[in-house]
């Protein structure tokens, strides 16, 4: 058969992936099934030196990783069994006394004809407009520590459930590492890593000590902030991030007593933010820390020393594509990790990659394409991480122009400025942006002469329903026991 | 809870873009604001949009228009697509459909599966995976299946004039006063804001808010608030038209026409009563009477009107919103009807209005996120409407051949260049023209990317052609059992209309 272009694509035939950590792993993963059907052999090198902060803590997951795990084929029961894993609804916030819920999923109310946060924000002014998210079954459910899964059914309250899962991440990383072998990718140990190629000719061959060297037609640099390939190969120039709210992450276990709830905590402290995670059997800590002053403060009311300090510096490589070679997570930048971790970074980076799919030819163009996508994912991630700054760590003026502009439509109109490749939904945006203290002044022109009482009825009315779905869900505790008998 | 201090707003021009704006403020706006509109029977109206995108039918339904009375009000007829007629070279021919082309196969978008089958497919052609097209290739129309992979949008063509007269109905009933006479100047306050307009009677209509629907003389946002015109003449040169009506035609197609002509290209617009024609040409390279000739000559059915001699240019203002006064329509803008565009636009500056209405009598913030919005609207349109010209390969004329050489923006170069790389399509999600749009006019003017995905070549090539040819007989047959398009518009249009998005597919993007 003839083909139609006159250049037909030259598949590409080999990828090694380099590093150590979950998003090494996850990356293996994910190509080996979707590059499956085309023959693309996998060699994945995992460097013993390469200590990553990808491979400790608690991997907090929102509802896209339940379709990763759908599309490589990982049974989810089994992953929360080895990661000792919990389900959650969303995360707790609670900002001087005042809390409030950012839930996964949706609220589901149609626009009638204005969308139903307008509601809100024509019946109340500022904090109140938070009445919102109480206006979502994830957020009732979590109240009572109950959970449940989503249904398939519009006319069920719990079809608006979204959720994630809280997974030990070094017991991630084994799991999928396993499961990548069993997918047929190579995976080779190696003390020492030494890459050859350089910025005109891109990766050419990795040595790992004894044998010939391994090439490949493709890289991925997946090695964490040191970036062996991109940075330190490559030579890609680093824009570092001139402001950074905070300089330190410090993380933690503990022994828990209390019955895990089905969402994470995010606490407003004088130092910054801790986030607390129920694992099945302990409690992950995570502390975002301002300065060395506040980490200091922190460190010495602590009743343990078994904890990790890293250094946060936020910034990214100009490319993260360069040549053959993709970097994901920290190797190719570090937008923050406040509400989005590592992986689910990296992952959103590998599936732009695998949605536009280079041949062995290179294709610039579509690399250009990819990085032009990947920097608006870059800011996307970066704004939300800085939406936790204001206020606390930092002023308006200090915030990404972007974000301050959205941010400006939001208070002055009620309105979102949706923006290309947005990671949050629509509803998920406007709880967190109300949580954080930005309220509207405007809503939906058709409200202005709206009957208020019928309104707070219609909304007590919602209430009352997600309330009693709620009630009649199991508890988290008795959806976690049926997980262990299955 | 702040509440819109804006209490008295004044629309100048009726037309299609001033009864929009009329009709949508009088259904969105709050009841204390008073809506004042200004026209005169003297000056006659452009009557843009005979040909229309699915996006109207959007609009219709915010305002509680039902569909089978606008089409009797409009003697509206359904369209599915644009037929392109020797944009590429002088044979070519392809549909611009609202709809996609085919759907994934094992993830990977259709149309790499198609240019990797295709020299194995020889008897069909991209637009062969589209039920829209397929409907409109064989006369016929009915509403989108509910099964989101095969969906469509459908839109009209309508009678521009009558459907301003149905909405001058629905907006006199609901509050807006209209008051005839024609404009003399504007009043402006200390601050350079609009104050009053006054008329040649010496009436003297004061507002808070002003909303200029002037047309091309663009008498408020133009000549009071002396906001520049940017002319994008350089890279769509067409600058006159000359529109005819004819006899309506035998069997009423369900889709607009484009023909391509030595130095411009025609319109054809099937009404219930009558045939739209038009010439749109570069008086550069086409005299006035010759441009005539060629469209007398053109016509399918016997001339029912004179000919009406249109000038404008391509463009834009610099901004569409300055301090008060926000301008819709031509006033705007004006971009070539060549995809239907102008009530679109028309439609988006009406909804951003309302949703960036000036809260407080504070218009800076309103201004700003309008004007963002809608300056990436007309640009993106743009670019697209230059793709249909600059990737011609025509070679009977000196206009054709200059389109092709000539320079393009780089916002269009890059998608071009990307396109014929990898037969990648830029991705944006604000804008009306996705994916889909994009590759109905790069393969159907015949830009043949030299590579695609890789892992459209996973399957034996002749087992895609097989499920590719299956698919398109598929599509082949659903066309055929659909009623004859005729037949639905003689039955005053579908006897239930389903709920319309603000999309040019129906249900899908792309």
């Amino acid at each position: 058969m003839v083909n139609a272009v006159a250049n037909a694509p030259r598949p590409i035939r080999r990828i090694i992936i380099v590093g150590n950590g979950l998003v090494a792993a996850g990356a293996a993963v994910t190509l080996a099934t979707t590059l499956k059907a085309s023959s693309c052999e996998l060699l994945w090198v995992r460097p013993a030196a390469l200590e990553q902060d990808d491979s400790h803590g608690v991997e907090v997951t929102d509802p896209a990783f339940g379709c990763w795990l759908t599309m490589v084929g990982y049974p989810e029961p089994e992953l929360l069994r080895t990661c000792r894993g919990i389900y959650s609804l969303g995360v707790q916030y609670n900002i001087n006394q005042t809390p409030f819920f950012w839930p996964y999923g949706t609220h589901g109310i149609e626009p009638s004809p204005a969308p139903f946060e307008q509601e809100f924000f024509r019946r109340f002014d500022g904090a109140d407009q938070l009445a919102f998210a109480d206006h979502f079954l994830a957020a009732q459910a979590a109240k009572l520590g109950r959970f449940d899964f989503p249904v398939d059914d519009p006319r069920s309250a719990k079809s608006t459930l979204g959720y994630g899962l809280h997974l030990d991440r070094s017991a991630l990383v084994e799991a999928l590492a396993q499961y990548a072998r069993t997918l047929g990718v190579e995976c080779v140990s190696c003390d020492t890593l030494n890459v050859h190629g350089g910025s005109a000719n891109g990766v050419e061959a990795l040595d790992v000590g004894g044998g010939s060297p391994l090439a490949a037609d493709f890289y991925i640099d997946a090695t964490g902030a040191s970036a062996h390939l991109l940075r330190q190969t490559l030579n890609e120039p680093y824009d570092n991030s001139q402001a950074e709210p905070w300089r330190y992450c410090l993380s933690y276990s503990e022994m828990s007593t209390v019955t895990p709830q089905p969402f994470a905590q995010m606490l407003c402290e004088p130092w910054g933010w801790r986030r607390q995670c129920a694992l099945q059997d302990n409690l992950k800590v995570d502390c975002w820390v301002r300065d060395e002053t506040a980490l200091h403060t922190l460190t010495s009311g602590m009743h343990t020393d078994g904890y990790r300090v890293q250094g946060i510096q936020s910034g990214r490589s100009r490319q993260g594509w360069a040549h053959n070679c993709l970097a994901l997570g920290q190797a190719a930048g570090q937008p923050g990790g406040v509400a989005f971790s590592e992986w689910s970074w990296a992952s959103r980076c590998l599936m732009l990659w695998l949605e536009l799919l280079p041949d062995r030819t290179g294709r610039p163009l579509l690399r250009d394409e990819y990085n032009r996508r990947w920097r608006q994912l870059y800011e996307l991630v970066n704004e939300i991480h800085w939406m936790h700054a204001v206020g606390f760590e930092c002023d308006n003026k200090s915030l990404p122009d972007q974000l301050r502009w959205r941010l400006s439509v939001f208070c002055g109109f009620g309105r979102l400025w949706r923006r290309e490749e947005d990671i949050l939904s629509d509803e998920a945006w406007i709880v967190l942006a109300l949580g954080l203290g930005w309220y509207p002044k405007g809503y939906d022109l058709t409200l202005v002469d709206a009957d208020l009482d019928r309104l707070q009825h219609k909304h007590n009315k919602i209430h009352q329903t997600l309330v009693k779905a709620a009630e009649t869900m199991p508890t988290l505790t008795e959806v976690l026991k049926n997980l262990k008998a299955r | 809870m702040a509440t819109p201090m804006t209490q008295r707003i004044v629309i100048v021009g009726g037309g299609t873009a001033g009864w929009m704006t009329a009709a949508a403020f009088a259904r969105l706006l709050p009841a204390g604001m008073s809506i004042t509109l200004v026209e005169s029977d003297n000056i006659s109206t452009v009557g843009v949009g005979e040909a229309t995108i699915p996006h109207i039918r959007y609009f219709n339904q915010l305002l509680g228009i039902a569909e089978r009375e606008f089409i009797q009000a409009t003697q509206a007829t359904y369209k599915l697509a644009i037929e392109f007629v020797g944009w590429g070279d002088e044979s070519s021919r392809y549909m611009h459909p609202f709809s996609a082309f085919g759907h994934d196969l094992g993830g990977i978008d259709f149309h790499h599966h198609w240019l990797c089958a295709r020299a194995a497919l020889p008897h069909l052609r991209l637009d062969s995976f589209s039920l829209a097209a397929q409907l409109a290739h064989n006369g016929r129309f009915a509403p989108p299946p509910p099964y989101a992979d095969l969906g469509y949008g459908y839109a009209f063509h309508v009678d521009a004039t009558r459907y301003a007269i149905l909405l001058r109905r629905y907006a006199e009933k609901r509050r807006v006063v209209r008051c005839e006479g024609t404009v003399d100047y504007a009043e402006q306050s200390a601050d350079g804001r609009l104050s009053a307009v006054v008329l040649e009677s010496g009436a003297r209509i004061e507002g808070d808010f002003f909303v200029d629907c002037s047309g091309f003389r663009s008498l408020l946002l133009g000549q009071a608030m002396k906001v520049p015109f940017t002319s994008w003449k350089h890279w769509l040169p067409c600058d006159r038209a000359i529109a005819m009506a004819s006899e309506p035609l035998k069997t009423i197609p369900s889709f607009t026409r484009s023909t391509a002509t030595g130095s411009g290209w025609q319109w054809r617009i099937p009404l219930q009563e009558r045939t739209g024609n038009g010439q749109v040409y570069a008086s550069d390279y086409l005299t006035d009477d010759e441009a005539f000739e060629q469209l007398y000559q053109a016509l399918n059915s016997e001339p029912v009107s004179e000919p009406n001699l249109l000038r404008f240019e391509a463009g834009c203002r610099a901004q569409s919103w300055k301090k008060n006064c926000v301008a819709v329509g031509l006033s705007s803008g004006f971009l070539e009807p060549l995809e239907s565009t102008s009530i679109y636009l028309i439609q988006m500056a009406i909804i951003k209005c309302v949703e960036y209405f000036p809260i407080n009598g504070e218009h800076s913030l309103s201004e700003s996120a309008f004007n963002q919005w809608m300056s990436t609207e007309y640009h993106r349109v743009r670019d697209f409407l230059i793709l249909h010209y600059h990737l011609n390969r025509r070679t009977d004329s000196r206009f054709w051949q200059d389109c092709a050489a000539m320079s393009i923006p780089d916002s269009l170069q890059q998608k071009i260049e990307l396109f014929r790389e990898s037969a990648c399509i830029e991705q944006y999600e604000r804008g009306l023209f996705a994916q889909p749009s994009w590759l109905a006019v790069y393969l159907g003017q015949g830009l043949l990317p030299t590579g695609f995905d890789s892992r459209a070549l996973q399957s034996p090539q002749a087992a895609t052609a097989a499920k590719l040819d299956s698919m398109a007989s598929h599509l082949q047959q659903l066309a055929q059992r659909a009623p004859m398009h005729g037949d639905v518009i003689r039955r005053g249009g579908l006897s239930q209309e389903g709920p319309a998005v603000m999309s040019l597919y129906g249900e899908r993007r792309g």
